[in-house]
């Protein structure tokens, strides 16, 4: 093979090669920016009663949607600002109260903070983080499909007269702006997150 | 033809001494013979050939085992490394464990195989009492089996730490619960699965060249009573005051055979790069440890390693598919060689390895199934090197002669070529660790992936052409060196040693 049609040979494959990596393609991916957008919110959250006593566990059931696009990850956070420490076991102290989660449908398992445990702020995904004030529970699935609901049901025992507040949000992650959270407005945590609010009068 | 003499009367790099052709004939082929009384029976000659051919052959089935095994494991570790980054739920038995766990049965099966071979023929030659067989258990260790050793202790050392890794992973995790990629079980069992397919990749080229040799020189691959030149051995063999005439004819060295380098090769690349990755991404920050390196040490260890790695390979891939027709020998350094070649070799195992990562890192994540034109375009330069390899890197020595001599600047061309594709061979996972080291980064969450990348290529690929062609020429330097090494090395020290 004679040197110029070598060189032929060589050459246009890696001058292809370069300008496609180099150039082409990452302007090309970059103009393609449809970033998947999800849309968390909240169908339906509440308690079965609508009062209840200290001596009775109460059960809370909430279920989440995303009507955006797909997204990697969408968390729904129940947190308990009247309980404290690990609430995760009944038997640590059942004077102090628990939660039980009853059933689930979420892809992954779980994860209960306790105060004082690491938890992201700001919506920023982990990247700006802060430490727990009160326990709470993350239910999350990864993916999460666009138009797919999921649902929890959990078992509190309140252990304690008075109004008890549980504050629900989710988040959709990349978070991208104000639609990848909800609610969008009303009160904020110690998160700088906004909440809703669902208290129940115990007697 | 060639004549050594070999003598314990000299001292050590006198013993093997090349003397001038004084042959008619034409084939560049060289010849260890060895005169003795009992070898001068042919039949005894053919045992041993038969006898080698034997171990060989069940060896071969074994390193096969290991290589292919290993192979499983280290796909399905980047499988669940993906995994993880998509967070899918995963049990015992998912489907990169499942593969992961067939790997490592295959790969012990491969070790019981080599190491049942071996005890065989160890006991049949031990229990043997009869003084030709002592000799040719003597020919045989010395000539066959002294370069399995370093393959042998390689593949028993790596098994075993991978087979401990299981129960080591098992109890850092009851220990410390989730753990991050780089912990000391997880650091136990790749350092293993290196140790298993570097030593199984070296068994199998020992092999493959022998088990190639016989098939196209069955009869004369071997010869014992055929006198071609003289090799004088009082060193190995018992009766030392005999002079010994083996000819260990070949009238070319063949290249290994590109299966065997294919599936020997491609589980050294994946394991060094998983080593590699394992220490540069950012995934092993965890509650009780954190063992994530400084991310600009992460990127300069991944500048550094990555196109050395790829280079070395792909080069040391083609260099052991060429076929070589020596006309010995004028001494070690003066080897006149005749390549032969191969077109492809270096192309099919990069299109290999591309397309593991195709199915273990871009098919599961289904953000980066649009990014698989942009992945498949590495094929160009691989075809490239590999073009300019066989085209470019022969020239004739003599224009009036077909001798041929190797252009080093065609192969510091195609190490150069080679190392600068790393940055877009081992997309996405690198993403991670380039992201981490840039200012200003955003978590790099699955449907970002490709979005990160490409804009981060814009901004540091200006930098990275520079460390990569030096890497990739050197990846060629140091495969050429021990290459030729191992090659200067067989033709001047028998193996009869």
């Amino acid at each position: 093979m004679n040197l110029p049609v070598l060189t032929l040979l060589i050459v246009v494959p890696l001058l292809l090669y370069f300008s496609m990596v180099w150039y082409f393609f990452p302007a090309f991916y970059s103009s393609q920016s449809d970033r998947s957008l999800g849309l968390p919110i909240i169908t339906q959250a509440g308690f079965d009663v609508s009062s209840a006593s200290s001596d009775n566990p109460l059960s809370f059931s909430i279920t989440a949607f995303n009507q955006g696009q797909t997204t990697d990850i969408q968390i729904v956070s129940v947190s308990f600002p009247n309980l404290s420490g690990d609430i995760s076991k009944e038997e640590i102290d059942p004077a102090r109260g628990y939660v039980k989660v009853k059933d689930h449908n979420f892809t992954q398992s779980p994860l209960f903070l306790a105060s004082g445990d690491t938890v992201g702020k700001e919506y920023s995904g982990g990247a700006d983080t802060t430490a727990a004030k009160y326990p709470s529970i993350e239910f999350f699935s990864r993916p999460w499909k666009a138009k797919v609901g999921y649902s929890a049901t959990l078992e509190i025992s309140a252990n304690s007269d008075g109004r008890f507040l549980v504050l629900v949000k989710a988040i959709s992650l990349p978070h991208f702006d104000k639609s990848s959270h909800y609610p969008q407005k009303g009160f904020k945590d110690y998160q700088q997150e906004f909440v809703a609010i669902y208290p129940i009068f115990i007697k | 033809m060639e004549k050594c003499t070999w003598s314990k009367d000299v001292t050590k790099e006198q013993q093997f001494r090349v003397l001038p052709k004084h042959s008619q004939s034409n084939k560049q082929d060289y010849h260890y013979d060895i005169t003795s009384v009992d070898m001068k029976d042919s039949r005894l000659g053919k045992q041993i050939v038969n006898l080698q051919q034997k171990i060989r052959q069940s060896n071969m089935a074994g390193f096969l085992s290991v290589s292919t095994g290993i192979l499983l494991v280290a796909a399905a570790g980047g499988w669940d490394i993906t995994n993880h980054l998509l967070n899918k739920p995963e049990s015992f038995f998912s489907p990169p464990h499942a593969a992961l766990y067939s790997g490592v049965a295959l790969v012990i099966i491969g070790t019981i195989l080599i190491y049942q071979c071996r005890a065989r023929f160890r006991d049949q030659e031990s229990n043997s009492k009869d003084h030709n067989r002592q000799r040719k258990k003597a020919v045989v260790n010395a000539g066959s089996l002294s370069s399995l050793q370093l393959s042998l202790k390689l593949i028993y050392l790596g098994t075993t730490m991978l087979v401990s890794s299981g129960p080591f992973d098992y109890m850092w995790h009851t220990a410390f619960g989730l753990d991050g990629l780089l912990s000391p079980p997880h650091s136990l069992l790749t350092v293993g699965m290196a140790f298993c397919s570097t030593g199984s990749l070296i068994g199998i080229l020992s092999s493959s060249r022998s088990l190639v040799n016989d098939n196209k020189n069955r009869v004369t691959s071997f010869q014992i009573s055929k006198i071609k030149g003289t090799i004088i051995n009082d060193s190995t063999i018992p009766d030392n005051s005999r002079k010994r005439k083996i000819s260990a004819s070949s009238p070319y060295r063949p290249a290994y055979h590109p299966v065997f380098v294919i599936i020997g090769i491609l589980p050294v690349w994946l394991t060094l790069s998983g080593l590699i990755h394992m220490a540069t991404l950012p995934f092993s920050d965890t509650p009780f440890f954190n063992f994530n390196l400084n991310p600009i040490v992460a990127v300069v260890i991944a500048t550094i390693c990555f196109p050395f790695l790829v280079s070395f390979i792909l080069f040391s891939s083609f260099r052991l598919c060429v076929r070589q027709d020596d006309n010995l020998i004028s001494g070690p350094r003066s080897v006149k060689i005749n390549k032969d070649m191969p077109f492809g070799i270096l192309t099919i195992i990069g299109i290999t390895f591309i397309v593991v990562n195709v199915l273990t890192s871009i098919l599961p994540n289904e953000y980066l199934i649009p990014t698989l034109p942009f992945y498949m375009i590495n094929i160009l330069p691989l075809v490239a090197a590999d073009m300019l390899l066989v085209k470019g890197s022969v020239i004739n020595h003599n224009q009036n002669s077909s001798d041929k001599r190797e252009n080093k600047h065609a192969n510091y061309l195609a190490g150069a070529i080679l190392g600068l594709g790393f940055f877009t061979i081992y997309f996405p996972l690198i993403t991670h660790t380039y992201n981490e080291a840039l200012p200003n980064s955003e978590p790099v969450w699955p449907s970002l992936t490709g979005l990160i990348y490409f804009d981060m290529i814009e901004k540091i690929s200006v930098f990275l052409i520079a460390p990569a062609i030096i890497m990739g020429v050197c990846g060629v330097v140091i495969s050429s060196y021990i290459l030729d090494r191992k090659e200067t090395q067989k033709i001047t020290m028998p193996e009869l040693t």
